[in-house]
């Protein structure tokens, strides 16, 4: 094998070693949390609460919901929902243990009330 | 004409009809790390075949002879399938629950033809061809209404490229109908009408094999197959030689893959932040309107740049052939950036949406049946986080690349002879090729815009 092919050789393996490197150092190293959120409904409206909350995988998520109509809240991506209404607040715990954004809408009247995103 | 139908069956959906929630993407923006990492290794890998990949390729394949009775019977199964989900998801659509979730078609359609078949395809070639659905019930009708001599072939690929331009736009613009079970079945039955008609006129092998757009896309990516299946016959091969073996003879062809390239760059480009940010821009013009025009010009852009690193290509070499023979000559070396870029935007998609045939299998018609017992399946277990998705997208969109620009110095070597002119040549083909991959990744690592998922 020529003198050319080695650095070739070496050359790629030498990128994809600091390509690695790189990669799997991006992420920081958190403990998991529990991450409280509280929204409240109306009108088929969310008037308080996060647009887009944002937790860290692993972390504990726990929505308290509020509504002024009975309904569905419905997280997609892990489907789970809760059934919410004006007689107490309810609530729905998850563990975050999938990164990504997912949407949480009202499930009956099809309106998104926000997006959770889950960081690796 | 199709379009006044179309319109005129969209304005009759009826109020209850919802699209919502079909398609949900759980994915996160490529981080920056993955960005950086993937152009890198694109150059260093388009360097490494420069220097390293100086013989043509193996050409030997291993060839398994089917005995006829079998190649009927396989035929004969894989048509009776096709034509069966197709029928399934037809009726469903017509008489089926109208909400696009709720609904096997939109599933069928969207997922199931639009992205398994193709990747299935890039894998086992020939399969869709044995038990084409389309060209079966075609074929069915032709026997009923037989047609004369069929009329000469002069349109190339355009057929197929327009086509495939009116999917598109149907599914980036108007999704909020073509999502819908009954829009979508009234558009299926449209399609399979154009394609009586046109096979009646020209004669369905050339029909099918010129203008029939899933067709062509699917035999695309069939060229990057390992195994082929044909008529008695199964061979397992690099597809390198199917790629480098000779170019094409239809400019339209060139067209139809860029565009296929341009569409996916656009569809990853058209809900980010940034797009939005310009659109907000220029307002009071709507978002639609920037985005349309964003979609338009995305094509010609890919094009322009295909024919200038082509044209930069000839002046290197000192070409004898027109700019536009060197681009139908390397074409086929940009079918695998093609199918990677297709792959790392929709396979999220091909898995948080493709998932849900399992329960509305079991449940077509939403009667509250339970066939197989499948209807309470989790969808949820088939969730795959979005850090395994960025390794997915990254390797996707770096081994296409990769093995694009292994094909196109294969065609280096085959047409200029020499090493060192075939090098010479790669160089401007090279940067285009790391400018889409690059791209490629770029657009993954935009934020989308507020709202978007």
């Amino acid at each position: 094998m020529d003198r050319k092919k080695i650095a070739a050789i070496t050359l790629v393996l030498v990128g994809v070693g600091i390509g690695y490197t790189y990669l799997t150092s991006s992420g920081t190293d958190a403990t998991s949390q529990t991450q409280v959120f509280e929204i409240e409904i109306e009108d088929q409206t969310m008037v308080a609460g996060e647009e887009m909350p944002q937790v860290r995988k692993g972390d504990t998520v726990v929505f308290h919901i509020t509504a002024d109509a009975a309904e569905e809240f419905h997280l997609h991506g892990y489907d789970r929902s809760v059934d919410i209404g004006p007689d107490e607040t309810a609530t729905l715990t998850l563990l975050a243990d999938t990164a990504g954004r997912f949407p949480a809408e009202l499930e009956l009247a099809k309106i998104e009330l926000l997006v959770l995103e889950v960081l690796p | 004409m199709r379009y006044l139908l179309f319109a005129l069956a969209a304005f009759c959906i009826p109020a209850t009809a919802s699209a919502h929630a079909f398609g949900l993407q759980y994915t996160l923006p490529l981080p920056v790390s993955f960005y950086v990492t993937g152009g890198v290794a694109a150059f260093l890998i388009s360097c490494f075949l420069l220097i390293f990949v100086q013989d043509s390729p193996n050409s030997r394949a291993w060839v398994a002879t089917l005995t006829p009775g079998f190649s009927r019977t396989l035929r004969r199964v894989l048509t009776a399938l096709f034509v069966g989900i197709l029928l399934l998801g037809l009726v469903a659509g017509v008489f089926g629950h109208q909400a696009a979730f709720n609904n096997i078609l939109p599933v069928l359609f969207w997922i199931g033809l639009v992205l398994l078949v193709p990747y299935l395809s890039a894998v086992v070639d020939g399969f869709w061809d044995m038990g084409n659905p389309f060209r079966a019930f075609v074929a069915w009708i032709l026997r009923l209404a037989p047609s004369s001599e069929a009329g000469a072939w002069r349109f190339g690929y355009l057929p197929a490229l327009i086509g495939y331009i009116v999917l598109i736009i149907l599914e980036l613009f108007l999704n909020q109908y073509t999502t819908l079970p009954i829009v979508l079945a009234g558009v299926i039955l449209l399609y399979l009408a154009t394609l009586v008609v046109g096979s009646k006129q020209y004669g369905i092998d050339t029909w099918f094999w010129f203008a029939e757009f899933f067709s062509l896309f699917f035999r695309l990516a069939g060229k990057m197959a390992p195994v082929q299946l044909r008529e008695r016959r199964v061979s397992l091969s690099l597809p390198t030689e199917r790629l480098a073996a000779k170019g094409t003879e239809y400019i339209t062809l060139v067209i139809f893959i860029l565009f296929a390239l341009a569409a996916t760059a656009y569809d990853g480009i058209s809900e980010t932040a940034l797009l939005y940010d310009v659109a907000n821009t220029m307002a009071p013009i709507p978002v639609w309107a920037i985005q349309f025009v964003i979609f338009t010009l995305m094509p010609v852009l890919f094009f322009g740049l295909y024919a200038l690193s082509m044209r930069a290509l000839r002046s290197i070499v000192g070409g004898t052939q027109s700019t536009r023979a060197y681009m139908m000559r390397f074409i086929y070396s940009f079918v695998p950036i093609m199918l990677a870029y297709h792959f790392a935007h929709y396979f999220p998609l091909l898995v948080s949406t493709g998932i849900t045939i399992v329960p509305l299998f079991a449940d077509p018609f939403a009667l509250g049946w339970n066939l197989f017992g499948l209807s309470s399946f989790d969808t949820a277990t088939a969730l795959i986080g979005a850090d395994t998705v960025w390794y997915v997208q990254l390797a996707s969109i770096v081994l296409g690349h990769a093995f694009a620009a292994y094909v196109a110095h294969h065609i280096a070597l085959r047409e200029f002879g020499s090493v060192r002119k075939a090098l010479a040549s790669q160089l401007p083909l090279i940067v285009l090729m790391v400018f889409y991959t690059a791209f490629g990744l770029w657009i993954l690592a935009q934020p989308f815009a507020p709202g978007v998922v």
